[in-house]
């Protein structure tokens, strides 16, 4: 889904570099909180993957392919803020090293991928976990769902900047219907994809998944009341 | 307890398999055009897309791209947390 050059007028690229500057200096001061001994360690892994993970295209229908954004999948390993970092350099380097991504359009990415893929991923997914029973088997799912729903989101989100600084005229009802059905059929390789990797890390070390803390803490809680009670 | 992976061996192993993906992704993966470029080839929006030379393009610019993400990803974290002075886990 990376935004080229071209696709976007100035004032609205402009605008979006402003909220992605925005979006990452409260990252910045965010992530302070976020990064201790098990999380600062796996940013740097979780940058990486995402990175190797968004190369890997896989077919949608025919003659179209998607890929991973990775907003989901970073922000329930290493927290939102963290994830949004860690996919903003990710963007960075596309764009500057790759030409993967225009320049000018790079603040549209951040907002994209960055802001709206991991704020609804992680919304979806905290959302559900806060309504359902705090059991550490529905991380892996739960982060699918949020990965689902954040594809056809940022779609949609390129929609409206599109529908507002677009360079070409495009009627826009067609505009919304063929992003919103290519990226949920997107969405849901983004679901597998994200849900597989957060069920291998929870797996071997739960505990290096930011998302499953509450969980594990509750069932740590649980397991010493039960313990502790005098019988 | 239930003997855990040592956090280092999880992240050389972590590595190790993001790497393998560059590899994968490098033989393997679609070259069709992706969503947001699929659609706007077929709404006439993407003659609009500025064309531009990457610096760095093939298997091995990937495995230099993956390697500068994991150097800077994690010495932004490393900077962030030693900034904001928090040690330790489990920080309000």
């Amino acid at each position: 889904m990376h935004v080229p050059d071209g696709f976007l007028d100035a004032p609205t690229s402009v605008t979006t570099a402003v909220v992605a500057v925005a979006g990452v200096a409260l990252a910045l001061r965010g992530a302070r909180k976020e990064l201790d001994d098990r999380t600062a360690p796996m940013a740097g892994l979780v940058a990486t993957f995402v990175f190797a993970t968004q190369m890997l295209n896989f077919p949608v229908g025919a003659g179209t392919s998607g890929h991973l954004l990775g907003g989901a999948l970073a922000a329930i390993l290493v927290g939102p803020w963290t994830g949004l970092l860690c996919v903003s350099v990710v963007l960075i380097v596309q764009s500057l090293l790759f030409a993967d991504g225009g320049i000018t359009a790079l603040g549209t990415n951040i907002t994209l991928m960055a802001i709206v893929g991991v704020v609804v991923g992680w919304l979806v997914f905290r959302g559900l976990q806060a309504m359902l029973p705090k059991k550490v088997g529905l991380v892996a799912p739960l982060a699918a769902v949020g990965a689902l729903v954040s594809v056809p989101s940022a779609a949609l989100a390129f929609v409206g900047l599109y529908a507002v600084g677009g360079t070409a005229p495009i009627p826009l009802e067609t505009l919304v219907t063929a992003m919103l059905g290519w990226h949920t059929l997107i969405g849901i390789g983004e679901a597998v994809i994200t849900g597989l990797v957060v069920g291998s890390v929870l797996s071997v070390r739960p505990d290096l998944v930011y998302g499953a803390r509450r969980v594990l803490k509750a069932r740590e809680l649980e397991i010493r009341t039960s313990e502790g009670a005098p019988t | 307890m239930k003997t855990s992976m040592k956090t280092k061996t999880f992240l050389i192993v972590g590595v190790l398999v993001a790497l393998l993906v560059v590899g994968v992704a490098s033989f393997y993966a679609s070259v069709k055009p992706d969503g947001l470029v699929y659609v706007a080839d077929q709404m006439g929006f993407m003659d609009n897309a500025e064309k531009r030379e990457a610096p760095l393009s093939g298997g091995l610019g990937a495995l230099v791209g993956a390697v500068t993400v994991l150097a800077l990803a994690s010495g932004l974290a490393f900077v962030v947390r030693r900034r904001g002075g928090s040690s330790g886990e489990g920080n309000p």
